[in-house]
């Protein structure tokens, strides 16, 4: 018998391979709509919810509010005024959907414990604190607590809540959730070393009745309020469902009483599709915003996010600066999109550290006429020009110019390469032998090592610009790149001449931690072994005085200490640059960068998306 | 047969813990080790005492601090399916816990530290499971050290002997001092071997590796079973045809073109489809990124005329998403199986018995297809071994342009972070189907080719 594979047994194999696929198409389409019939269940569960508590109230009696015309008071207390104003605006529209897209996963949605660098960006959208930064003042307003009282010496602070407030699902916020908001981020058995290391000021959070919460510090700090007025309110009832291993390790647990909440129901919220959609929360206690969804979308490719950009797909869009220089000419995107660049206050600066001690050695770092030299041989108007596109403004403290701590008599010293000179040589700095480069009295030429991540191109270009500016004054700065854990690990452990880098800022830093003595010993972040009895003095005392006026007296001392010292040549605060489609609305640039998008709209006639 | 499969299985237990080892000890001897880029974010700032807490948690969780030699001991025992018991894994019945909470509630000593409700005895549970003692036993362990400071120093020292005990000890700081260092900390009790699940661990961002494979796995599954049957068809195609015409148009010009595709480098042809064919500006055919459009969720299935006019739906939806990513992996793919089986044709074509069957007077046809072409595949079949493997690995340049969330994405960018269990688990996998693969092509020759034997 002819056993072999012919015409008639290729076609039942086709056929067959056919048959699977398409009983698995089959799979696939049964389950989109058992997904599809999930979601619908759950909007009628949540409805369902809803009815009877509204039965509820109308069986306790309903009393209407008369609305007060004619008297113009505004609230002081209402956190919505900006959002009303916006409202109030005559092409305002309800709708549309804003696309925001991430260059990295989202893998991890329960706050605490995700890592992941964007869940901040969308758990702001769900979760709430009890009191917010106003954007323009950067004054603390009430939000979820509608006042508070902060005791003499600091160490109390009672807030007293909002009773209107409440969760997506309709049930109210409080006192509980917050004393549980702070015992859950305490519990040992839950994976959040950062926040518990945050709010380990804390001594006790205490319930006093259903409206008011007492926070005690453990010692006063100019901070305390921000702890504690910053902290984001978790649900008791909804996180209390869960055991500490389930919350560890589930992906989705974001719930909470903001304006959004997740579109599906966060238990069954899977990673993993590239894109997280926030849908409005209807019933927000608070004035609604006016986007019906935020779709948060996975692209990595910086390319790929460009073309999405430009195609319409996506609603903004972060250059970087040489790409910026590129694209601002750009007819197409100049027609389309809406350019902005802001400063934030939050956004930090960029250094040069100049380290005084290695191992155990003093350097010649450590003599402050020289560490003033290589900040008058840095030439950072230009550099800000040159290499920052002019995206950057040269600072000359770690206080945001923005912000009322930098002291505003202070002034940033100039390029002046004579006067540098004049002073390396009042430190015994010249050029003895005549080969171009200065020697100390001993004879030792001025070398040093400038490290640097080698990841980053903009500091290489840096590097590069200050070995040829130091070597004008007869200076050898030798570039050193180093991979980033390498460049931490050498920073640990203080082996290092020269090193450059950025700190992240907050709107009221506290700089105990870079310049103060006590951190100069293992693991502290004054890693140039700076001392400055002076200085630790006033920054001890600015960290314990409560009043605001006082304090910002103390802190434009300690911007004045530093700038004479110069432990760090500060270099500059940068501008970001972000690009939003034409057909958003009242985007404005605040102290905190620009307003959130709740206070963004899109006029009814250009909306894109629709429910 | 059977002895020669089973020996064959009890090599690749060596082999794996050698391949696993290698990938091992070559990320945590490189500088930094593993997890610095997970623990330090590029220029954040985080207060210096709480980022060296922080660091800690983190190396106590997964015992990063602790010589390679045991961090890979530690990784076997975690996925093998026979060893022993870690601390994290024992769990206690409510009796148990409610028996500890009873002690704990009547003990005046715990009553003084109430501050904050149930720590003592979540306190008491993580030191049950550290010490593997009951958790009531753990709150007479924990009575003794809060109450007696040197007692409480004891065994401060028993569980981290380099503890740094700065201020004299009180209840009150033993207790947190406690809590500070049972935190995340597991142990391997060896008094408890057992046969358990193998598990993969937890990715340094804090999720199941078997759930981030369970999501890469399928994407890339269907990736590549799209592509490697095109592949597959095209090349065995044109390699038949350019071996019959060999010397003649079709066979230089489709040889041109096939080696001309080969030698372009994906990473330039994916961001030039993009730049063109998904762009506004020029032809916006295809969709820039993603496996499906945003509002495909609420889509039909098929096609259809619908009042808005046609409808994509699903399917096509899905399809059209693909387009471009498949056209990536492709091109490249035929240039090398094309000309390995024209080669392999024109080799038996010259062959004695092609000669004896065309002189019998059989149709050109019937001589490439019935007897050249059956004897050319089989070393086809050598080469299609490594589908298997081949199947789950995705491309990392592919699935990061068209941003598609595939093992090659998840994959590299757990070697970027240095994140331990995902890096791991994802040699694990492709070690396994690779020996795997290996075998079952062995088994296949003996099957196929009577003159292989392993006996």
């Amino acid at each position: 018998m002819d056993n072999r594979f012919g015409f008639k047994d290729l076609i039942v194999c086709v056929l067959l391979i056919a048959m699977i696929i398409s009983f698995w198409l089959g799979r696939v389409q049964y389950d989109r709509q058992w997904d599809q019939l999930r979601a619908m269940n759950q909007v009628l569960v949540e409805q369902k919810d809803q009815l009877q508590q509204i039965r509820q109230l109308l069986a306790n009696g309903v009393q209407a509010k008369v609305q007060q015309t004619g008297s113009e008071s505004v609230d002081e207390n209402d956190p919505f005024t900006r959002l009303r104003e916006v409202r109030a605006k005559p092409d305002f529209s309800q709708g549309d959907w804003f696309v925001y897209p991430f260059g990295s996963t989202v893998g991890k949605l329960t706050p605490l414990v995700s890592a992941d660098v964007y869940q901040s960006v969308i758990a702001s959208q769900v979760l709430e604190s009890l009191a917010v930064r106003d954007p323009v003042t950067l004054a603390w307003k009430p939000w979820i607590a509608k006042s508070w009282t902060v005791s003499e010496d600091g160490l109390t602070i009672t807030f007293e809540l909002r009773e209107d407030v409440h969760f997506s699902d309709g049930v109210s916020l409080t006192a509980e959730d917050i004393v549980f908001s702070y015992d859950w981020i305490m519990n040992p058995k839950i994976a959040a070393p950062r926040d518990r290391a945050y709010y380990s000021k804390l001594a006790t959070v205490k319930a006093e009745g259903k409206y008011r919460v007492v926070f005690t510090l453990k010692e006063a700090y100019f901070k305390g309020f921000d702890i504690c007025g910053g902290l984001s309110v978790m649900a008791k009832h909804f996180y209390n469902q869960f055991t500490e291993e389930q919350f560890n390790e589930s992906p989705g647990l974001l719930f909470g009483s903001g304006p959004y909440k997740l579109s599906v129901n966060p238990k069954q919220w899977k990673p993993g599709t590239g894109k997280v959609e926030l849908v409005r929360n209807d019933q927000y206690w608070g004035v609604q915003p006016a986007m019906d969804r935020i779709v948060y979308r996975e692209i990595t490719d910086d390319t790929a996010r460009l073309v999405s950009f430009r195609n319409g797909e996506l609603d903004r869009y972060n250059p970087t600066p040489e790409q910026y220089l590129a694209l601002k000419k750009d007819p197409q995107l100049r027609k389309q999109k809406q350019f902005f660049e802001y400063e934030t206050i939050t956004g930090g600066y960029r250094y040069l550290a100049w380290n005084q001690m290695k191992e155990g050695v003093p350097t010649r770092f450590a003599d402050k006429r020289v560490r003033r030299a290589m900040t008058l041989l840095t030439n950072r108007q230009q550099m800000a020009k040159r290499l920052m596109v002019g995206l950057a403004t040269p600072t000359s403290s770690p206080f945001h110019r923005l912000g009322p701590q930098a002291n505003p008599d202070v002034q940033l010293w100039p390029y002046d390469t004579k006067q540098a000179k004049a002073l390396l040589a009042e430190a015994g700095f010249k050029d003895r032998d005549g080969d171009g480069i200065i020697e100390s009295a001993t004879g030792e030429p001025f070398e040093f090592k400038l490290i640097y991540p080698a990841s980053s191109k903009n500091y290489q270009q840096m590097a590069f610009y200050l070995k040829d500016a130091y070597a004008r004054a007869g200076i050898v700065m030798e570039p050193d790149p180093l991979e980033w854990t390498i460049m931490l690990q050498r920073i640990g452990q203080r082996k290092f001449d020269a090193m450059t880098l950025g700190w992240s800022g907050s709107v009221e830093g506290d700089p105990f931690q870079i310049f103060h003595s006590d951190q100069v010993s293992d693991g502290g972040d004054n890693y140039v072994h700076y001392i400055n009895k002076d200085l630790d003095r006033l920054i001890d005392q600015a960290r314990v005085t409560m009043d605001e006026d006082t304090r910002m007296k103390i802190w434009h001392q300690v911007h004045s200490i530093l700038h004479e010292d110069q432990p760090y040549t500060f270099l500059w605060t940068s501008r970001a640059v972000m690009f939003v489609d034409k057909r958003f609305k009242n985007i404005q640039r605040v102290k905190t960068g620009l307003n959130g998008i709740e206070e963004w709209y899109v006029p009814r006639a250009l909306q894109h998306w629709s429910e | 047969m059977l002895t020669y499969i089973f020996r064959r299985l009890a090599l690749m237990l060596p082999t794996l813990v050698g391949v696993t080892a290698v990938v091992f000890f070559i990320m945590a001897l490189a500088p930094g080790g593993f997890g610095g880029s997970v623990l330090n974010e590029q220029g954040s700032q985080n207060e210096g005492e709480e980022s060296r807490r922080i660091r800690e948690y983190f190396n106590r969780r997964y015992g990063l601090d602790q010589p390679a030699i045991i961090q890979y001991g530690r990784w076997l025992n975690q996925v093998s399916p026979v060893g022993f018991l870690t601390s994290s894994q024992i769990q206690f019945t409510h009796e148990q816990l409610a028996e500890a909470q009873t002690a704990i509630d009547a003990d005046p000593l715990f009553g003084s530290l109430k501050g904050r409700p149930g720590h003592m005895l979540a306190l008491a549970e993580m030191l049950a499971k550290y010490q593997d003692i009951s958790p009531l036993e753990a709150t007479r362990l924990l009575n003794d050290a809060l109450g007696e400071a040197s007692a409480g120093e004891n065994l401060l020292k028993e569980i981290n002997p380099e503890v740094e005990i700065k201020s004299p000890l009180t209840a009150k700081t033993t207790a947190a001092l406690l809590l500070l260092e049972l935190a995340g900390r597991q142990r391997i009790l060896f008094a408890r071997p057992a046969v358990k699940m193998p598990d993969l661990g937890q990715s340094l961002r804090g999720r199941r590796v078997t759930q981030l494979l369970g999501e890469a796995v399928p994407i890339t599954l269907l990736l590549n079973l799209i592509t490697i049957p095109i592949i597959y068809s095209i090349a065995l195609v044109t390699g038949i045809l350019a071996a019959r015409y060999r010397g003649r148009a079709f066979d230089i010009i489709s040889g041109f073109i096939m080696l001309g595709l080969w030698c372009l480098p994906v990473i330039w042809v994916g961001v030039m489809l993009i730049g063109y064919f998904a762009n506004t500006q020029y032809w916006k055919f295809f969709p820039t990124d993603g496996l499906h459009a945003l509002e495909a969720d609420t889509m039909r299935f098929l096609p259809s005329f619908g009042p808005e006019g046609f409808e994509r739906g699903w399917l096509l939806d899905a399809a059209w998403h693909l387009a471009l990513p498949i056209l990536c992996l492709t091109y490249g793919g035929f240039a090398v199986l094309s000309k390995l089986t024209r080669g392999s044709i024109l080799d038996n074509i010259s062959c004695d018995y092609v000669r004896t069957v065309r002189a019998k007077g059989v149709s050109e046809h019937t001589v490439l297809f019935r007897h050249v072409l059956r004897n050319s595949l089989l070393p086809l079949i050598t080469v299609s071994a490594s589908i298997l493997p081949a199947l789950f690995v995705g491309s990392v340049v592919v699935e990061n342009i068209f941003s598609i969330p595939g093992m090659g994405k998840l994959g590299v960018e757990a070697a970027f972070m240095k994140d331990r269990e995902v890096v791991m688990g994802t040699t694990l996998l492709g070690g396994l189907l690779g020996l795997a693969s290996e075998l079952l092509r062995d088994i296949c020759y003996a099957a196929a080719d009577p003159r292989v034997s392993y006996e």
